[in-house]
């Protein structure tokens, strides 16, 4: 194998739901930054982001949890993050709970600036758009909160999706309405999460795409739940897959 | 009624709101057509975001040198001829009204919509003391007809649909008409055109207060507020501590981003800038001029985390972007607050303990401060009461303790694989013949939140990281092997 | 206890603030520049007419352009296209060069002379009057706003209760945006003018979406609005 470029090192989040109940799509991930030219390493120590926790309100509970994220990740050159709330969480929110720590606000900000999204890396680190993927259909793309809005990252998701050969992209209405999982919310809230996630699953029917993809697991998660509840109600009949973005580009890629 | 109308657990509102069907897809629909002409004006406007940010800065200047502005608004206002009273608290601001009206002798009033009268609750205590006060905003008066309470702070009404109105004033106000909103809306003309014209006292509001010339402003499309403040020879306007800015120029500025934020509006009907009663010599106009400046909590707001939400200009752009908002509805909140803004403000104002659940009301997705035409971090304040809401205690000790200890097993990579590892058999033994965790599981307490209303995928026996580790492990070998041939 | 003395009432304020006593003054923070400024930055007088226009139509308000001379007949054409019978007029200066009164009166209509002398008169001709007609301050391009001043000569009621308000502006008062009404109103006050006890940013008649957000025009305020333009 030729490498034009040198391998790059990238230090990989892949974030609870991944390593829990969708390991499939951290290694589809972990196989498109490697075709890209990346060596990816998992830091021994890593766990939860502690997002779920201090989201709560558990922010002093959740204390260990972000340094024990901080100390896995220090000394690595780059981290990528395949969700981008729990990168939000790192890079956004962290700071407010560390602000009278000076040793790991330091630490802290030795890591932020070199934590991208998963898409983000693609696009702007690696100057990819077109990964060489290949899959015949229609997808639709699910606009998450924390990765649109919080961490502004718009256009590289939808630049890879629309590179994907054979793959044609139509917009759900309201795409970047949040689907409803809002953490803990989801299990807190459950009445008012399902009405939300329900018009989020309307909506993305609504455009009859065969895929409806996802830069973050835990919306597709609280998505593919409903719709799969839907389905077994037969209240709808689709054959609508819910994918995340990675597996996407891990299709007929290098072929 | 005052802030919380409704003290009733957070969920029974919410699941009351949610069976209303009409309700809910009213605040659906509502919530589309207002954001969509909202849209389309921000759009137009190149450089919204700057105004966005000179209005956050306007507002954070009065905040920060706030004892200035009220004193400096107070002796202009006072100079410009108006009668000045401070209520410290809304009981204070009750009394100081109620003996207004006792030293005139009136028993009713006229009324222009306004928040702080009603955070104050003063409708209901005005009944209490013989005065009738007559709400003359059209979605009030259906309000205060039916006895209900406000679903929106901006078009309260929304949950009524046309029939409803027309059963209503036909029962209560001999109404004979047809359900047309336009007819409707023309028998409230004719009927409330008498109560204005022979009205002695008006009560308002106050969208902004100008320190340099103690004027108070006035924002309405249908005219009501300019009647209460043309007519009657005694207008009362009450006034939060906090609606003042700087200067006459400072009003370009907040008006650009209000009406647009409020309704999807370039402007209202009418914006009135009122300086003092009635000049000598003019026909019409209040003769007196009372203002009602409460502070009402708002200095404990001002000394705290949360003086951002003092920013608020009222416009309602939260509650009509938040996803959760569009469900529930603004009795889901029971506070005539609701909505981000509400979830920010009302535990402030009535402290944790009768707020309740109100900060967990909310996904956090951000699109509230994304709107926000003052730029209100809303979703972070929210986050904020839920911190001080665990700190403080009123969560409950079961969440905390659960809370406590899966920290301890998330912080650890051991602990954690334990205890994945033991969870995942046990969530493939829950599925059915469709390999995901159905509605049959919703007997388990801790699931059913999810499982109630979603099907769950099955914890992998291989987590991510040990496929990483045999992947790479195999990679290893393989390369291995191709070095040995 | 009601209402305190402001003193006491400011003591809480300054202590959130962490301030010992109210400051004397405070930072100057600069109000006048801004994105305020930007917009419609170049826009010339003619612009700003057409803009007026567009805006004006939009709303639902009548726009009609006429000279010095024939103000008066753009005027009773406009009271006979509402329907006028009874009308109330401002008792400016303006309605006399423009030859208003005697206008309206050969045209049939009952034109009422607003009278600080006969406050109930005046109150109760405005009620009755199907048309108000005053002379406005100035006017808004951007949302075909007219900025209304209330004097002893021009009360509150003439553009209120009538169910039509006809604005008369001269063209030459017509700014791109509210800021440079405001600043014209900030540059009277430096110079010690009192402001009127009321102006009122007029822009099209009154109106609602309380009911199901169904826009209906006329509520509590003019069912139709008009502004002429006077070429002065």
């Amino acid at each position: 194998m030729i490498e034009e470029r040198p391998i790059m090192k990238v230090a990989f989040f892949p974030g609870c739901m991944v390593d829990m109940f969708y390991p499939e799509v951290g290694m589809a991930a972990v196989r498109v930054l490697e075709r890209l030219g990346c060596d990816v390493v998992l830091p021994d120590n890593q766990v939860c982001c502690g997002q779920p926790f201090f989201n709560s309100g558990y922010s002093d509970a959740a204390k260990p949890m972000m340094k024990n994220v901080i100390d896995a990740y220090q000394g690595y050159e780059t981290i990528v993050s395949l969700t981008g709330s729990c990168a939000y969480a790192i890079k956004g929110e962290y700071q407010h709970f560390l602000e009278n720590d000076d040793e790991y606000s330091r630490k802290l900000a030795a890591i932020s600036s070199r934590i991208y999204e998963f898409t983000e890396f693609i696009v702007d680190v690696l100057g990819m758009t077109d990964v060489g993927a290949h899959l015949d259909g229609v997808v639709t793309y699910h606009k998450s909160c924390h990765l649109t809005r919080l961490l502004g990252i718009k256009e590289q998701p939808l630049q890879l999706i629309e590179n994907i050969h054979g793959l044609s992209y139509v917009e759900m209405p309201e795409a970047d309405r949040c689907c409803g999982f809002g953490g803990t919310f989801s299990v807190k809230e459950p009445e008012i999460s399902s009405h939300i996630v329900q018009e989020k699953v309307i909506n993305a029917l609504a455009t009859d795409a065969d895929y409806l993809c996802g830069a973050d697991q835990a919306c597709l998660m609280n998505i593919k739940g409903r719709l799969d509840r839907m389905r077994d109600r037969g209240e709808i009949i689709s054959t609508m897959k819910v994918v995340h973005i990675a597996q996407l580009l891990d299709l007929g890629m290098g072929k | 009624m005052g802030i919380l109308y409704d003290q009733a657990p957070l969920k029974d509102k919410v699941e009351r709101a949610l069976s209303d069907d009409f309700k809910h897809h009213a605040i659906e629909t509502a919530q589309d057509v207002i954001t969509q002409k909202r849209q389309a004006l921000v759009d137009q406007v190149e450089n919204w975001e700057d105004f966005r940010e000179k209005a956050a800065e306007i507002r954070n200047h009065v905040l920060e040198n706030l004892d200035y502005y009220v004193k400096q608004f107070a002796q202009n206002a006072e100079a410009a001829g108006c009668t000045m009273h401070y209520a410290p608290t809304a009981e204070d601001a009750i009394d100081t009204i109620l003996d207004i009206f006792d030293e005139l002798g009136e028993t009713s009033c006229v009324k222009s919509k306004s928040m702080m009268t009603e955070e104050i609750g003063l409708n209901e205590r005005l009944e209490e003391h013989g005065i009738h006060p007559i709400e003359t905003d059209c979605a009030e008066n259906i309000i205060q007809t039916a006895g209900d309470a406000p679903s929106h702070i901006v078009v309260p009404a929304l949950h009524f649909d046309r029939n409803a109105i027309r059963d209503l004033y036909r029962e209560r106000k001999g109404y004979t008409g047809t359900n047309d909103p336009e007819e409707i809306t023309h028998f409230l003309r004719t009927m409330l055109r008498s109560e204005f014209m022979n009205a002695h006292v008006g009560i308002t509001g106050c969208n902004f207060g100008v320190a340099e010339t103690g004027s108070c402003t006035l924002v309405s499309n249908e005219g009501n507020a300019r009647m209460a403040s043309t007519i009657p020879e005694t207008q009362i306007i009450v006034m939060g501590i906090e609606r003042i800015v700087p200067d006459l120029r400072s009003l370009d500025v907040m008006m650009e981003l209000l009406v647009r934020s409020a309704v999807g509006a370039k402007i209202t009907s009418s914006f009135s800038l009122n300086t003092g009663p009635a000049k000598p010599g003019e026909v019409d106009g209040p003769k007196t001029v009372h203002i009602v400046m409460v502070n009402n909590g708002r200095t404990n707001i001002l000394a705290s985390k949360y003086r951002p939400m003092l920013r608020c200009i009222r416009c309602g752009a939260c509650m009509n972007t938040c996803p959760v908002y569009r469900h529930i509805t603004g009795h889901g909140y029971g506070s005539i607050y609701p909505g981000p803004m509400g979830i920010v403000l009302t535990p402030l104002l009535v402290g944790y303990s009768k707020a309740e659940k109100l900060p967990y009301a909310c996904t956090l997705c951000g699109a509230c401060s994304d709107v926000c035409p003052v730029k209100i971090p809303l979703h972070d304040l929210i986050l904020k009461h839920r911190i001080d809401m665990v700190r403080l205690g009123y969560t409950p000790a079961v969440e905390s303790s659960l809370f406590t200890a899966g920290a301890k097993v998330f912080s650890n990579r051991l602990l954690y694989e334990i205890a994945t590892t033991v969870g995942a058999p046990g969530t493939q033994i829950l599925t059915g013949n469709s390999g995901h965790i159905d509605s049959g599981s919703v007997w388990i307490p801790v699931l059913n939140g999810w499982t109630y209303s979603r099907d769950l995928d099955v914890m992998k026996h291989k987590k991510f990281r040990t496929q990483l580790a045999e992947y790479q492990k195999q990679k290893q070998n393989r390369h291995q092997d191709q070095e040995d041939a | 206890m009601a209402s305190v003395r402001l003193e006491e009432f400011l003591q809480p304020i300054s202590r959130a603030l962490e301030h010992t006593h109210v400051p004397e003054s405070v930072k100057p923070y600069d109000t006048f520049a801004g994105p305020q400024r930007e917009l419609l930055a170049h826009a010339t007088q003619e612009d700003c007419i057409a803009l007026l226009k567009q805006e004006a139509q939009a709303l639902g308000t009548l726009v009609r352009e006429a000279t010095p001379e024939t103000t008066a007949q753009v005027i009773t054409d406009l009271v006979k296209e509402l329907e006028g019978a009874d009308v109330v007029f401002a008792d400016s200066p303006e309605a006399d060069r423009y030859d208003i009164p005697q206008a309206l009166a050969a045209a049939g209509a009952n034109a009422y002379r607003w009278d600080a002398q006969n406050p109930q008169e005046s109150i109760a001709q405005a009620e009755k009057a199907q048309v108000g007609i005053s002379f406005a301050y100035g006017a808004i391009a951007e949302t075909a706003t007219v900025v209304q001043e209330s004097t002893k000569n021009s009360g509150r009621a003439i553009c209120l209760l009538p169910e039509a308000h006809i604005a008369v502006v001269k063209k030459k008062n017509v700014v791109a945006r509210m800021v440079h009404i405001l600043d014209q109103l900030e540059e009277r006050i430096a110079n010690k003018e009192v402001l009127p006890s009321n102006i009122t940013f007029i822009s099209g008649p009154s109106n609602t979406a309380d009911i199901e957000l169904v826009r209906v025009v006329g509520v509590h305020g003019p069912v139709h609005a008009a502004i002429v333009l006077v070429d002065e």
